[in-house]
């Protein structure tokens, strides 16, 4: 009997705490709901009489469901008025104080272990957009003795003052947008003006819970708006009243977040003219809606991320800050308007560009990446992943061209900061990542090859998601750093191998150039190889700001270089086997020789020869200046200087051995062995050619669905398992051939020059 | 089942309703512990029972019977349009193609055709399509009918997550009336019904319009059979697929995701039907059939995922069937200002409805981290946008 009786005692003091907590939350709505619907009346007209004394009641009722004494103090009494502008003011202030009450009363349910409770008081509070609320939800999940931890007040608090901060910032925007568009009254001014005032008020105790110093004491008066509200006096002033505001807000923003929005911020003033250009069409005729729409929407961001910024730039760059800050408000406000009203491209493209001339140079904000590596690596893999989730989903609307646009860009994002990182420790890793992104490998088509044949959506999942994966496996190799000693030695076969590679093609061009009478044409071979090693070192130190400047372009600038230095070699190879090794390689180098040490000699032969050493090292010496910066950007200084010094003192070292050894060789096997080599060259530098316009999106992807090539093969070969891949490179031998074919029929015939005494025991041209 | 789901869509009544105690603190404590105690045998006899009730999870059964019911009487709807477009053209034909022809011979007929088609319509979206938006629009499944019927857009519009409609509408000679120019409710059958496109209309001679008093335009017949004969195809796989259709939690959630925050531009636009460029009161009186619509199928969705919250989370359970309700009755409250203005000879004034839009999007914006934080707890992860 005594346990029934018990039991039924429990359950009945269990479902009456329900009970009291289902009236708790009901106050709680019915007082939101009462001040909403004064307010409506206030703005409609005169409020009914007994709207005092119910707003009181639902106040009252409120108060009682409280245990925290701060909260109680909050409560508001009196709502009697003067006028409806007065009573406005009351109703504005008291929603954002009852924000305040209920966060209090989540800390002090939480502080007492009564974590429902807690939950309770928190589902109430008001979110702002976008607000993440999921850490704290689960938080109070925990068992009690978990929830009870100040850690956990500490959280619910920060939690709290983020959600309100931004929320303060997404009023207050959403005012100023109302007072543009004329859209209000005198009461809705104070109402909004109170509501804003009282929200970035924050209680002491929520301020101290969060481990934050409280607000200064000082009340901000709310200013006196005079009509018309959208005058530019009234704006200023308003504008003024909420700086002061949000000097007040607590900050939460840590340094990394500082640089993060402020380079969002360079980067959405940089964005706007392009959206609108592609939205409108002259002045005041909106083409495609959906981006003019995001042309406003980024404006509307970005002036929302100057108000966020401006407390950080008062206290961190003053002088910039009182000398252009209201010069950069004043900007954005003016291209707001001019983007309201529909104006030229040319006015909105001249405000965008003082916006961010102001941002650029006199806050010093950059849309590049800066900072340390790992934030860096964690940015650059997140808008790979948005840009890669983006792509995708264009795939599967059927936006194709969108689809491999948005893959290009992840590509190059990966490509930029992420694959040059990993190369250096994980070749075959950052290989087989960047072909997910393009052809993928044996039965694991990349995301290209799919796009081009609109695969079905199944397919084109798997391979995103492979991409993904690949790419989260370098992030997670990233996350481990490197000893200065793997740095060193990394430095070091960077530079043996790309030297030696240089070497052997060197070796081979200067292989049929032996003998006093050639010492000219030598001379104009090593003058390019040595202006390459110049140009390399040049490059080295421009490539921070240069190439940065044109990274942008990325792999289509380095496409259209590619095809430049296509064309040269296809050229350059031409010149030098023809003249050389086929119609008659002595005779026309000793012409040459002859001709260029008399001056007469065609400048454009020069230039070839000099073109011809100076592409072989430079080649080389151009990757390798990226290998370092990649090296450098992983690692200090020394290591890398170090790693530099014995690479190249190696490779000093099996230069001359090769020169010198290669200068008692057989000429005329040299000469087929390195005719070869050069051959073999060109193909791999059509094959990696080829590779970069599929990369780019300029030539599709066409898999051989049976074919497995290894990696190794593209890396060395310029081979890769696709139709283009495999038939376009072999042209080059077409070429050679054809070339080939040509001077023996053309040659037929023809008389050769006379032939000088020449040192060497070949002097007839090669038979091929 | 049918009964079961309105059931449930019925009795979820709006804050308004909700019983309060408005005296004094002392008094109101008495109540509520009165109310407790006299529950309290009840809830002892009824707690094994309750308990397990509670642990059933979502019953997702109930959205697909009203899915399935809604879309059975759009296609209902639809396939009367077919009929009665079917004899529109009948008489148009039989004055071989001449309309001023038609509205003198039979303009009684036509006129008659003409709002029985106009009725079919609002059966089709306002009482049918727009019941169940806020689900079809929210699922992978079923979003191309929602582009296909009501939100796809011209070709020339279109973009990731604004996708075009797939409507093509050709005559019997095989000659193109509409290729991707937009969705068939909003830039077909609405203009083509309603004269306010050009193209999908006969103007009418002056004898001609006297016969059908003052009338100017009749909807061409082309048109109108055309659009009829693909709502009615369309509809039927609609329906098709929607009884085909499995739920799945995370899709549930995923509508409740995407779709809410479509009440922000309600009041936008009822600000821009009364202010804009283009006053419409036909706008203003859809959209709020539109919002009820959309959010009643929402609310009706959030309602049968509620027991699997409450399991969890009872606080957040509650909080966000409180907020469903609220913005069902935030539309009925803004709705009947609205009329109240209008019965004044006044509209609600930009300022009121800027609080209204205001108030709107809070209520919103308050969900949406909401639903994503009952989906972490519930351990669902949230799909992608249909659309995309």
């Amino acid at each position: 009997m005594k346990i029934t009786a018990s039991i039924a005692f429990l359950l009945s003091f269990v479902l009456l705490s329900r009970q009291a907590q289902a009236d708790m939350t009901d106050d709680f709505h019915h007082l939101q709901q009462r001040t909403e619907d004064a307010l409506l009346d206030v703005y409609e007209g005169e409020p009914p009489p007994q709207t005092a004394e119910e707003l009181s009641q639902a106040w009252q009722a409120v108060s009682a469901d409280l245990d925290s004494a701060a909260a109680r103090l909050l409560v508001v009494k009196d709502f009697h008025y003067a006028s409806k502008e007065d009573l406005a003011a009351k109703l504005g202030a008291s929603r954002s104080v009852l924000q305040h009450i209920a966060a209090l009363e989540v800390l002090e349910n939480q502080r007492a272990g009564r974590a429902a409770r807690a939950q309770e008081w928190r589902v109430l509070i008001t979110l702002p957009q976008f607000a993440d609320a999921d850490d704290g939800g689960l938080l109070l999940h925990q068992r009690p003795k978990q929830v009870r931890l100040p850690g956990a007040t500490e959280v619910l608090a920060k939690e709290y003052l983020t959600w309100e901060v931004a929320r303060t910032r997404q009023l207050l925007d959403r005012f100023q947008r109302a007072i543009a568009g004329d859209n209000v009254n005198a009461a809705y001014v104070r109402a909004n003006l109170a509501e804003g005032a009282a929200l970035s008020d924050f209680p002491p105790s929520i301020m101290e819970a969060a481990g934050l110093p409280a607000a200064g004491a000082d009340q901000i008066a709310l200013p006196t708006l005079a009509e018309p509200y959208n005058s530019p006096e009234s704006t200023a002033e308003l504008s003024s009243w909420r700086e002061k505001l949000e000097a007040r807000l607590p900050n939460l923003l840590k340094p990394e977040d500082v640089t993060r929005l402020g380079r969002l911020l360079v980067r959405f003033v940089a964005v706007i003219p392009k959206e609108y250009r592609n939205g409108v069409q002259g002045a005041g005729n909106v083409l495609i809606p959906l981006e003019y729409q995001e042309a406003v929407q980024f404006t509307q961001q970005a002036q929302g991320l100057v108000n966020e910024l401006s407390p950080i730039w008062r206290r961190d760059l003053p002088v910039p800050y009182e000398a252009h800050h209201a010069e950069l408000v004043a900007k954005l406000d003016t291209l707001s308007k001019q983007i309201d009203h529909v104006e030229d491209m040319s006015v909105i493209d001249t405000t965008a560009k003082e916006a961010a001339g102001i941002l650029e140079d006199q806050f010093g904000l950059s849309a590049r990446r800066s900072g340390d590596k790992g934030q860096i690596v964690e940015e650059t893999a997140f808008d790979v992943r948005d840009a890669l989730n983006n792509s995708l989903a264009a795939a599967q609307a059927g936006h194709w061209s969108e689809a491999e646009s948005l893959r290009l860009d992840a590509y190059t994002s990966f490509d930029s900061e992420i694959e040059v990182r990993v190369l250096p420790r994980n070749p075959s890793l950052a290989t087989r990542t960047e072909r997910s992104f393009i052809d993928g490998t044996d039965g694991e088509p990349g995301i290209k090859a799919l796009i081009d044949r609109a695969a079905p959506i199944e397919e084109l999942t798997a391979a995103y998601d492979r991409a993904l994966k690949n790419m989260e496996e370098c992030v997670a190799i990233l996350k481990v750093s490197i000893s200065p000693e793997t740095v060193g030695f990394t430095a070091f076969t960077v530079i043996a191998r790309e030297g030696l590679e240089a070497i052997i093609v060197l070796a081979a061009l200067l292989a049929g150039m032996r003998g006093e009478e050639q010492k000219e044409p030598r001379r104009w071979v090593s003058s390019g190889a040595w202006l390459a090693i110049g140009a390399s070192a040049l490059t080295f130190w421009l490539s921070k700001t240069l190439i940065q400047s044109l990274s942008r372009y990325g792999e289509k600038l380095e496409a259209v270089v590619s095809v430049l230095a296509v064309i040269i070699l296809l050229m350059v190879t031409n010149w030098v086997f023809h003249k050389f090794y086929w119609v008659g390689w002595n005779a026309r180098l000793r012409s040459l020789s002859k001709a260029s040490q008399a001056g007469a000699s065609d400048r454009w032969e020069w230039l070839a020869l000099l073109g011809v050493g100076f592409l072989t090292v430079y080649r080389e010496g151009f990757e390798t200046t990226l290998f370092m910066q990649s090296l450098l950007l992983e690692g200090s200084v020394w290591p890398v200087v170090i790693g530099v010094l014995a690479g190249a003192l190696f490779i000093t070292a099996i230069g001359l051995a090769i020169f010198k050894f290669g200068g008692k060789l057989p000429y005329r096997k040299l000469l087929v062995v390195t005719g070869v080599l050069v051959v073999s060259i060109m193909v791999t530098f059509f094959g990696s050619t080829v590779r970069l316009f599929q990369t780019v999106g300029w030539l599709p992807i066409h898999p051989i669905p049976l074919l497995n090539i290894p990696s190794w093969a593209g890396l060395w070969l310029g081979l890769y398992p696709s139709w283009e891949g495999m038939l376009i490179p072999p042209l080059a031998l077409v070429y050679v051939a054809g070339a080939w074919l040509w001077v023996k029929f053309t040659s037929r015939g023809a008389v050769l020059p006379p032939e000088e005494p020449a040192k060497e025991k070949l002097s007839q041209p090669i038979s091929v | 089942m049918k009964s079961l789901a309105l059931t449930c869509l019925e009795s979820q009544t709006g804050i308004q309703h909700r019983k309060r105690c408005l005296s004094t603190g002392a008094g109101r404590l008495l109540r509520r512990q009165f109310k407790s105690i006299a529950c309290a045998t009840f809830f002892t006899l009824c707690a094994g029972g309750w308990s397990s009730a509670r642990a059933e999870g979502p019953n997702l059964e109930a959205i697909k019977t009203y899915l399935v019911g809604q879309v059975t009487k759009l296609d209902a709807a639809a396939h009367d349009y077919e009929a009665n477009a079917a004899a529109y053209q009948k008489i148009v034909d039989a004055s071989g193609g001449n309309y001023d022809k038609a509205a003198i011979s039979n303009g009684t007929e036509l006129m008659a055709l003409i709002r029985k088609m106009q009725g079919d319509y609002l059966n089709l979206h306002m009482n049918g399509y727009e019941t169940i938006e806020g689900i079809a629009a929210g699922v992978r499944e079923l979003v191309q009918f929602d582009i296909y019927f009501d939100s796809g857009v011209p070709k020339n519009q279109g973009a990731t997550d604004n996708p075009v409609a797939p409507v093509t509408l050709r005559e019997p000679s095989g000659k193109t009336i509409v290729d991707r120019d937009g969705n068939l409710y909003h830039y077909v059958i609405e203009p083509c019904l309603y004269g306010t496109k050009a193209v999908f209309v006969r103007k009418l001679g002056p004898e001609a319009s006297q016969a059908l008093h003052g009338i100017k335009f009749l909807p061409l017949a082309t048109v109108t059979s055309a659009s009829a004969k693909d709502a009615a195809r369309e509809a039927d796989i609609f329906l098709a697929a929607c009884k085909a259709w499995q739920l799945k939690l995370n899709e549930c959630i995923g509508a409740l995701v995407w779709m809410t925050p479509t009440f922000n531009t309600y009041f936008n636009d009822l600000r821009d039907s009364i202010y804009g460029p283009n006053p419409s009161a036909y706008i203003s009186e859809t959209r709020v059939k539109d919002m009820r619509g959309i959010m009643g199928s929402l609310r009706l969705t959030y309602g049968a995922l509620n027991p699997a919250l409450a399991a969890k989370d009872p606080a957040l359970a509650r909080q966000l069937k409180d907020e469903y309700d609220a913005i069902m009755a935030y539309i009925d409250q803004s709705d009947a200002r609205d009329q109240r203005a209008r019965a004044a000879k006044s509209r609600l004034s930009r300022v009121e409805l800027e609080e209204m839009g205001s108030h709107a999007k809070t209520m919103s914006d308050q969900l949406g981290p909401q639903i994503k934080q009952a989906a972490a707890i519930m351990g669902v992860q949230i799909p992608r946008k249909p659309y995309l």
